[in-house]
């Protein structure tokens, strides 16, 4: 088995799709010669050239209203933001012309293009570097939004990204970039799809990106004290797969949700309503959540890490919801 | 007609008391059922209160301003009923799921006998709708408990909760539910797969110079497989074994293609057109002793079958079009051309990517026989030759939409929805009678990217015969 990084299998989505599609370009800071804060598209531009590959000035505006531009006109631009706390400069163009111009215009133009950016914490990179600002996002008709949590879905959701005719925000976990593992070249779920990671009859566990690791540490656990958990790795939060969801918690009756952003109207929020409306007469306890503190994310190490949730905190509440 | 007296109603659970504001009746008008008798003021709101029954007031009580507590008298009147003494005890602003019961506090607990005796007090002095003995104790139990025990037929009464405060939960209802009724719903059939002879592959050359593979026992009407432009038989590497199963599976080279060579299609009268290629296919099958046959054919080679079908209908059973020529004018030119000049590695690579959705495709074992194939400048010179032959400026030369809509055998067009080299929307407007497969995330070789889903299509196509 040939084993290949999260940076590394993103890197071969863009490539592969690159050399598919001539109109797909590359956009944001440090994305050329320096090839990207986190060295996604390292090496790229000595492939694909400058006219495709383009450092742009420090301007969050700049590069998402230029990839709506483009996108508008028939370029299929990936735009990549170092940190997706910076979205917040470019939200106008995100949210008031990427999302809708489709709609305001009665369908005769899309706006195809994939903002790339990453959040998280795990990097000591404080208050304004280490968000989760997926609920925004989510929160925007006419976003796409994937998460990945593994090699082969960073791999397989930016490929079919770059497929899709209407803006994508694809968003990557600054503590996933150096995880291993093997990249499966058969294609994998479909788009909107979410994955079964570990069968279980006990009780469900939602999660996207990183948590969904801690997760999966923690199953190991309560395995051995004799709770096993199923866990769902979204993939996608827009589209949302509430039936795998649902058919899970119609079996186990209990359902906790585990997300990294903040807990108040956060994805959690959403999904454990959603799960109480579509398999509320199948619940033997209430939904819970675990999610981020309502706080901006400390920069020291230790509080950081109390900040978001721990396998220790998912292992305690599983028992919670297993009244053990 | 018999005469009674109206009292002060409650409308609310903290009211004790309430001030008349308004009466809509005087005293000595007739009212009926419904109609509005006076406005009441309490401490959270002002309310209307209707009639309960038809009747006629007699003397008010309570004057306007008045301050009269729960239960008081606030009119005579006049009723046909000989029931209802305090009929306008009615609670028109709250509904009758604001039932004292249902109004604990979600925390609560198992209410305590003192709380019980309350609440049946509350109800006597209210005189709502429901009788206190009619009020349903509410049992605490899950959603999933109810549902089961819904389901079941069974009472959550007479079922004991082990959960916390006593809660009855799912496993609670199933243990009451008979035990010893095991669960028929594990059990797999056993599915005893009988491997069948499969025949030795041969690779054979004839008089028309037409190189195949031919696989599988006889017996069925044998698959043809027609493969796309500048490919060979061995593009239907992950097809013709698993399908070889079951009947006899031919897979050609087309002329010009793989080993269906010669030297003296370098010359410029070697210009076949995709029906002149049909009439080649159809003259082979029929020295082959194919009467009959499955046809499957893959962009160029759809064409082929869809022409083939067109001119010999009695001769094909099924077709099945991969990502066919001939459905519409787009095509992607560039890349017709770039792949049939392509002379050194690094620009088939490129090219051969267009074809895929996954690079990953884009491998040693593809690339290398087609590299070797193009070191020879006339097999070069052919291939630009036959894609001259398909194209029209820009544009697909030959088109077969007509054709298939005559068409009267089972038909699947089969499409990868990414491919890059002919649209897939394409397939739109055929006739209902076609079957339509598009595949996510797949490029212009389904067959390959989507191996499995392609057989089983095909399998489905000519199960028939």
């Amino acid at each position: 088995m040939t084993e290949t990084t999260y940076r590394e299998a993103l890197r071969q989505a863009l490539t592969d799709s690159m050399r598919r599609d001539p109109s797909i370009v590359i956009l944001g800071e440090e994305v050329g010669k320096y090839g990207g804060a986190y060295g996604v598209t390292k090496g790229m531009l000595d492939e694909f050239g400058e006219a495709r590959i383009r450092d742009t000035p420090i301007s969050e505006e700049v590069i998402v209203g230029t990839a709506v531009g483009a996108a508008m006109t028939g370029l299929r631009p990936v735009a990549e933001l170092m940190y997706v706390d910076f979205v917040t400069l470019a939200m106008d163009q995100l949210v008031n012309q990427a999302a809708k111009i489709r709609y305001m215009f009665g369908g005769q133009i899309g706006v195809p293009m994939v903002l790339r950016s990453q959040g998280g914490t795990g990097r000591s990179g404080a208050a304004q570097h280490s968000q989760s600002l997926e609920a925004w996002m989510m929160h925007t008709p006419g976003l796409h939004l994937a998460m990945p949590s593994t090699v082969t879905d960073a791999y397989h959701l930016l490929m079919h990204a770059l497929t899709l005719n209407d803006p994508v925000v694809f968003l990557e976990h600054k503590g996933l970039y150096t995880m291993k593992g093997e990249l499966k070249p058969e294609r994998a779920l479909p788009w909107g799809k979410a994955e079964v990671r570990r069968k279980g009859g006990d009780c469900t566990l939602v999660s996207y990106s990183r948590m969904v690791h801690f997760c999966l540490d923690a199953a190991d656990t309560l395995s051995k004290e004799g709770i096993e958990v199923e866990i769902i790795d979204l993939r996608t939060l827009h589209p949302l797969d509430m039936d795998t969801v649902s058919e899970s918690v119609s079996r186990t009756g209990r359902a906790m949700v585990v997300t990294e952003d903040c807990l108040t109207a956060g994805v959690s929020a959403e999904i454990s309503a959603r799960i109480m409306e579509e398999a509320f007469d199948f619940l033997e306890e209430p939904v819970l959540r675990l999610s981020g503190e309502d706080i901006p994310i400390p920069v020291s190490p230790e509080l950081e890490k109390g900040s978001v949730p721990s396998i220790d905190r998912i292992i305690s509440t599983a028992k919670m919801l297993m009244r053990r | 007609m018999m005469e009674k007296t109206l009292t002060l109603p409650r409308l609310g659970e903290t009211m004790e008391e309430g001030t008349v504001l308004a009466w809509s009746k005087i005293s000595g008008e007739e009212y009926d059922r419904g109609d509005i008798l006076l406005e009441l003021e309490t401490d959270k709101m002002v309310v209307e209160v209707p009639a309960l029954e038809d009747g006629k007031i007699l003397e008010i009580l309570a004057d306007e301003g008045a301050v009269v507590a729960i239960g008081e008298p606030i009119a005579r009147v006049e009723v046909e009923s000989s029931e209802a003494v305090a009929e306008a005890d009615s609670v028109p602003e709250t509904s009758p799921q604001s039932t004292p019961t249902s109004q604990k506090q979600p925390s609560t607990t198992t209410p305590s006998p003192s709380q019980e005796v309350d609440e049946e007090e509350e109800l006597d002095l209210g005189g709502l709708f429901i009788k206190s003995s009619e009020v349903p104790e509410r049992v605490r139990a899950t959603p999933a408990a109810r549902r089961i025990a819904s389901k079941s037929g069974l009472s959550l009464n007479e079922i004991k909760g082990t959960g916390p405060l006593g809660r009855i939960s799912g496993d609670d209802v199933r243990r009451s539910i008979s035990r010893g009724v095991s669960d028929p719903t594990e059990t797999k059939p056993e599915i005893n797969e009988i491997e069948p002879t499969i025949n030795e592959t041969v690779l054979e050359s004839d008089a028309l110079n037409i190189s195949y593979l031919r696989k599988g026992p006889s017996g069925k009407t044998p698959l043809v497989f027609l493969h796309g432009f500048g490919a060979d038989l061995n593009s239907w590497r992950f097809n013709v074994s698993l399908l070889a199963k079951t009947r006899e599976v031919w897979s050609l080279d087309l002329p010009g293609h793989g080993a269906s060579w010669d030297d003296s299609m370098a010359s410029p009268g070697f210009n076949p057109g995709v029906e002149e290629l049909a009439e080649n296919i159809a003259q082979f099958l029929m020295l082959a002793g194919i009467d009959r046959a499955h046809l499957i054919g893959h962009s160029m080679g759809g064409g082929i079958a869809l022409s083939l079908a067109s001119a010999h209908p009695e001769r094909v059973a099924s077709l099945g079009l991969l990502a066919p020529l001939g459905l519409g004018p787009e095509i992607n030119h560039e890349f017709i051309r770039s792949f049939s000049t392509a002379r050194d590695r690094e620009k088939l690579v490129s090219a051969l990517h267009r074809l895929f959705y996954h690079g990953s495709w884009v491998n040693a074992a593809l690339v290398g026989p087609l590299e070797e194939q193009r070191k020879d400048p006339k097999r070069l010179q052919a291939l630009s030759q036959i894609a001259g032959g398909l194209l029209q400026e820009n544009h697909q030369r030959w088109q077969g939409r007509k054709m298939l809509e005559k068409l009267n055998m089972p038909v699947k067009v089969i499409w990868g929805r990414d491919d890059l080299v002919i649209p897939s929307d394409q397939v739109l407007g055929l006739p209902g009678t076609v079957g339509l497969h598009l595949f996510p995330e797949t490029g212009h070789m389904p067959h390959v990217e989507q191996a499995m889903g392609v057989n089983r299509l095909i399998e489905e196509l000519c199960a028939f015969e």
